[in-house]
């Protein structure tokens, strides 16, 4: 306790030096006094007992001293020079600079960036009145370990009788045929609500009015609240938007308001419907799924919720709990873990900038080789080695402090871009609690990032070039040949890991950057052109028997085949170019080394869609394809590679030697012209009934520019509760795929480059050092006639073989991430393995000799005779 | 505590803060030439202590809140500042002295037993 009190005192006198100052000149001059005093009584002169009085107290000066180190956070007291200081030593060392800037911003940005998103998706800042009282309501089915959404039925007795929670209501997602009077039809996402949701998040409408309490009456006329992105997109932002009728589902809806797209509770939403179902007429465990929300009552805490709550809700085999919104609505017991593991992940982004930290000190530990003598000197002239320690983490944490303000600023901009890419992908805007504003745990989490960085920075190199053999230092501070401080373990050890990690990295990018080459070459090959075919996924509502949904399909197909407009049309799980890995058996031959090819499952039509020629035996019948039996259908690539060019028709093949066999019954042309061609272009194709488990693919191709349109037409008419939905051309499918992996290649090869940048300044920096420690010997070995480059030479041999540890290191793991990433590529063997091993390992080797350059050239440019005086 | 040759002694490290306490609690209130005068006295001289090393402790002392320091006047009417000992610092003497005799008698057993 007692230096908790001091620790607080200390801090305190910080802010209050001068006053302490004078104080304590008081206190000294009281104290000489009554020493004078003394002394004259003993019978001294007044000069005299002036003088004996200071030689007794001693050395004014440094009892001041002392009482200042005691009293205060003494190295904190210069530090504001120590920064300008610090800011100095950067501006004359650039190239340092930037490399340590460049990797510090990049570690710092992407931490602060992941641990801001995670922040806005789980813990969201709600500015409004009442918002960080906004709770949800779950049920957890106990049986199942699992929440029941199902909640209606409990919704109705929590509405009734829970007097701690205000405003209840419930919300559930529909996704729905919305006609407009002009005839337009296309399905969206809408949310039936409780009005009680436009109360407890008070948006003012852009126009009319949000949904009341009257409109959730069954008797009320059916109303709609529309998003502001929809009015634009859908109405052209129609001012008289309000009164216009739509129909949505099977109703015909009146517009009543148009609410900004900041609204968005308790999810982002393109429309809004009032929730008019009628709890009473649901039982436990059933009816739809809901989310149901509302507000503690200013003073009422959650653990008083949630006692009224269990009281009231003694439902068996389940619990039933209250979480705050701002915390978990997202954040359900069940996924609380998933939250720890997102939380967790930031360790990753710690060992990054650790790494980085760990070679910016090394290039600062090197760096300190030249400031050896002035380091000496302080020391000799006083300054304690905590002082010393002090100054050098100062100019780290300027160093650290731009990178972070670099790196906050690119927090912002990648926020933003995560907003693009999600509402591009999901086709929906983010949740209205996200914001790109950094807050207030993300600036604190920064400037603990920014000072355990300058910690590593500043004070491991600081500590290390201030320790026992600074005595040595001193003795050679006058001398300017050479320096007595060694490139220890631990930095030649950053440095080899640095050139290990960088050897991984880049034939990791080596495989990516080929898989995304492939990706595009097999995309750019196929026999047909993706811009002519149409495909969407289909879907139903929830319920459906799988006879109805049969039926759907069935009568779907058959309107797409008499539409005049439509060429062909299929359907599938897989579009071509993709499918599960098949590690084909057969019986009719010896199990040999497992080899992948690709399954995909087909129906009816598609080969004929895709124009693919049956070669051998014939295709899938209709009752095959309605049974999904266990038949098969191989293309050219696999009879050649996978039975050797034999007849496939009739082989029994099944999938890792279990699982049902299946007959081959026929052969066709390959989907891919790609010359050469690996097992994992081999394709076998097995039927899929319309209806099922699996998740389908209608597949058309039309000559009508406004296919789209006419499919989702020809779904609603063949099946009200049928979706079709995600349509899109198979070749901008294949670049919305081609996009996740450009985004991954792109990363790393950023990634690659910092790596890559960091290793080329620690060989720098080693080179350099150990140059730099040598120069006298080199000039004195020069003047007794010694070959300079020779000398030179052998001096830089060691620090190539930290080099050349550190491509053997990396090289192992990285050739390995390599063969795995491009096992069966076409053009990728083991022997291109090692070929690009031996590529990436000369690539360091020639930055290595380029590191050197300035170093030797510098080395030997010291005159022999400069050499020889300072001996 | 007289040193057998004469020669002033240097204080152990930590030992001066115990010193100062145990001055205060015997003496009461005190400034800090006085206490200084009085740690000489009590010695017999022999200890190395310059007066106004005494201020690092003092400083140390108050801010852990075991000694309180107010402005008040000496019987020859001269203004100093007098140090008093507070109840977390007898606590605190009272610990630190059973400390020092438990260290100090095995600093002792193991002398005679060697």
């Amino acid at each position: 306790m007692s230096h908790i009190r001091r620790f607080f005192r200390r801090f305190v006198t910080l802010f209050r030096a001068q006053r302490a100052e004078s104080e304590l000149s008081r206190e000294i001059t009281a104290h000489l006094q009554l020493l004078e005093d003394q002394f004259i009584r003993k019978g001294m002169p007044v000069e005299q007992a002036r003088y004996e009085a200071r030689r007794a107290f001693g050395n004014v000066e440094h009892a001041k001293e002392l009482q200042r180190d005691s009293r205060s956070f003494r190295h904190l007291a210069g530090w504001s020079m120590d920064l300008k200081l610090g800011a100095r030593m950067l501006a004359k060392s650039p190239a340092l600079t930037v490399v340590a800037v460049i990797a510090l911003t990049v570690a710092i940005g992407a931490g602060v960036t992941y641990l801001e998103f995670v922040n806005d998706f789980f813990r969201p800042r709600l500015s409004f009145p009442g918002g960080d009282r906004l709770v949800g309501l779950l049920n957890y089915d106990l049986a199942k370990a699992d929440p029941e959404p199902r909640s209606l039925y409990e919704f109705a007795i929590w509405k009734a009788q829970l007097t701690t929670v205000e405003e209840l209501g419930a919300a559930r997602q529909l996704e729905e045929r919305l006609v407009t009077d002009d005839g337009r039809l296309e399905f969206v996402r809408g949310t039936e609500i409780s009005a009680a949701a436009f109360r407890l998040v008070p948006t003012p409408a852009l126009r009319g009015r949000p949904l009341f309490q009257d409109d959730e009456s069954a008797a009320a006329a059916p109303v709609m609240v529309i998003g502001e992105n929809l009015w634009k997109a859908r109405f052209n932002g129609d001012p008289n938007i309000v009164g216009r009728t739509v129909r949505f589902g099977n109703a015909l809806h009146t517009i009543v308001g148009v609410m900004p797209t900041g609204f968005g509770f308790p999810n982002n939403s393109t429309l809004w419907t009032p929730l008019r179902l009628d709890p009473a007429t649901f039982k436990p465990n059933q009816g739809p799924a809901v989310k149901i929300f509302g507000r503690l009552p200013a003073g009422v805490s959650l653990a008083t919720a949630q006692s009224q709550l269990e009281s009231i809700a003694a439902m068996p085999g389940k619990r039933s709990i209250i979480k705050p919104y701002v915390e978990s609505l997202w954040t359900n017991s069940d996924s609380l873990w998933q939250v720890a593991a997102l939380y967790s992940f930031n360790v990753f982004f710690l060992a990054l900038l650790a790494i980085c930290a760990a070679n910016v000190a090394t290039l600062v530990f090197a760096r300190t080789v030249k400031r050896q003598a002035e380091i000496s000197i302080r020391t000799a002239l006083g300054a304690s080695r905590g002082r010393i320690v002090a100054q050098l983490v100062a100019e780290a944490l300027v160093l650290t402090s731009i990178a972070a303000a670099a790196g906050l600023t690119a927090a912002r901009f990648a926020l933003r871009q995560v907003r693009v890419v999600w509402e591009t992908s999901q086709g929906k805007t983010m949740p209205f609690w996200w914001n790109e504003e950094l807050g207030v745990e993300t600036l604190v989490y920064a400037a603990l990032l920014v000072a355990a960085a300058s910690l590593l920075i500043g004070a491991v190199p600081a500590l290390k070039a201030t320790g026992r053999r600074i005595q040595e230092h001193l003795k050679e501070a006058g001398s300017t040949g050479g320096s007595s401080m060694r490139f220890g373990k631990l930095w030649t050890g950053v440095i080899v890991t640095q050139i290990a990690v960088t050897v991984v990295f880049l034939l990791t990018l080596v495989s990516l950057g080929w898989e995304v080459v492939e990706q595009n070459r097999q995309a750019g090959e196929l026999t047909f052109d993706g811009n002519e075919y149409l495909a969407g996924r289909i879907g139903f509502d929830d319920g459906m028997s799988v006879e109805r949904e049969g039926a759907a399909l069935a009568e779907l197909y058959r309107r797409m085949n008499e539409d005049p407009e439509v060429i062909n049309a299929a359907y599938a799980v897989h579009l071509p170019g993709h499918g599960n890995k098949f590690q084909p058996e057969f019986s009719m031959q010896p199990a040999g080394e497992p080899r992948t090819v690709t399954s995909a499952r087909v129906g009816r039509n598609y080969f004929e869609t895709f124009g693919q020629p049956l070669i051998a035996g014939r295709l899938f019948t209709p009752a095959e394809i309605a049974s999904s039996a266990n038949v098969a259908i191989v293309d050219e690539t696999f009879v050649r590679l996978m039975l050797g060019g034999r007849n496939a028709v009739g082989q029994l093949v099944r999938d890792k030697g279990f699982g049902p066999w299946l007959e081959i019954v026929g052969v066709v042309r390959d989907i891919s012209l790609a010359p050469a061609k690996t097992t994992q272009n081999a394709t076998i194709y097995v039927p899929v009934a319309a209806a099922g488990k699996w998740s389908m693919r209608i597949i058309v191709r039309t000559r009508s520019r406004d296919g789209v349109a006419r499919l989702q037409a020809a779904a609603a008419a063949s099946e009200p509760q049928m979706r079709f939905t995600d349509v899109m051309t198979v070749q901008q499918l294949a670049a919305a795929e081609a996009q996740a992996l450009h985004f991954f290649a792109s990363s790393l090869a950023i990634v690659s480059a910092i790596a890559l940048m960091l290793s080329a300044a620690g060989i720098y920096s080693l080179i350099a050092f150990t140059l730099a420690r040598r120069t006298r010997e080199i000039g004195i070995r020069t003047a007794l006639g010694a070959a300079p480059l020779s000398i030179v030479a052998r001096l830089v041999t060691r620090a190539f073989l930290h080099v050349g540890i550190g491509i053997v290191l990396g090289s192992i793991p990285g050739a390995l991430l390599l063969k795995k990433g491009t096992e069966g590529s076409s053009a990728l063997g083991s022997w291109t393995t090692i070929a690009a091993t031996l590529a990436v390992a000369l690539f360091i080797v020639f930055v290595a000799m380029a590191c050197c350059i300035s170093p030797v050239r510098r080395a030997l440019r010291v005159p022999p005779t400069d050499a020889l005086r300072t001996t | 505590m007289p040193s057998e040759d004469g020669k002033s002694i240097e204080l152990l490290q930590g030992t001066l803060d115990l010193i100062v306490l145990r001055a205060l609690s015997t003496m009461g209130p005190l400034h800090a030439y006085a206490l200084a005068t009085r740690l000489e006295q009590v010695s017999e001289y022999p200890l190395s202590l310059n007066q106004g090393t005494l201020y690092p402790a003092l400083v140390r002392l108050e801010d852990k809140g075991f000694i309180k320091g107010a402005w008040d006047k000496t019987e020859n009417n001269r203004e100093a500042k007098f140090y008093r000992i507070s109840k977390a610092g007898e606590r605190e003497l009272a610990r630190q002295t059973q400390r020092w005799r438990r260290l100090a008698g095995l600093v002792e057993k193991l002398l005679l037993e060697s």
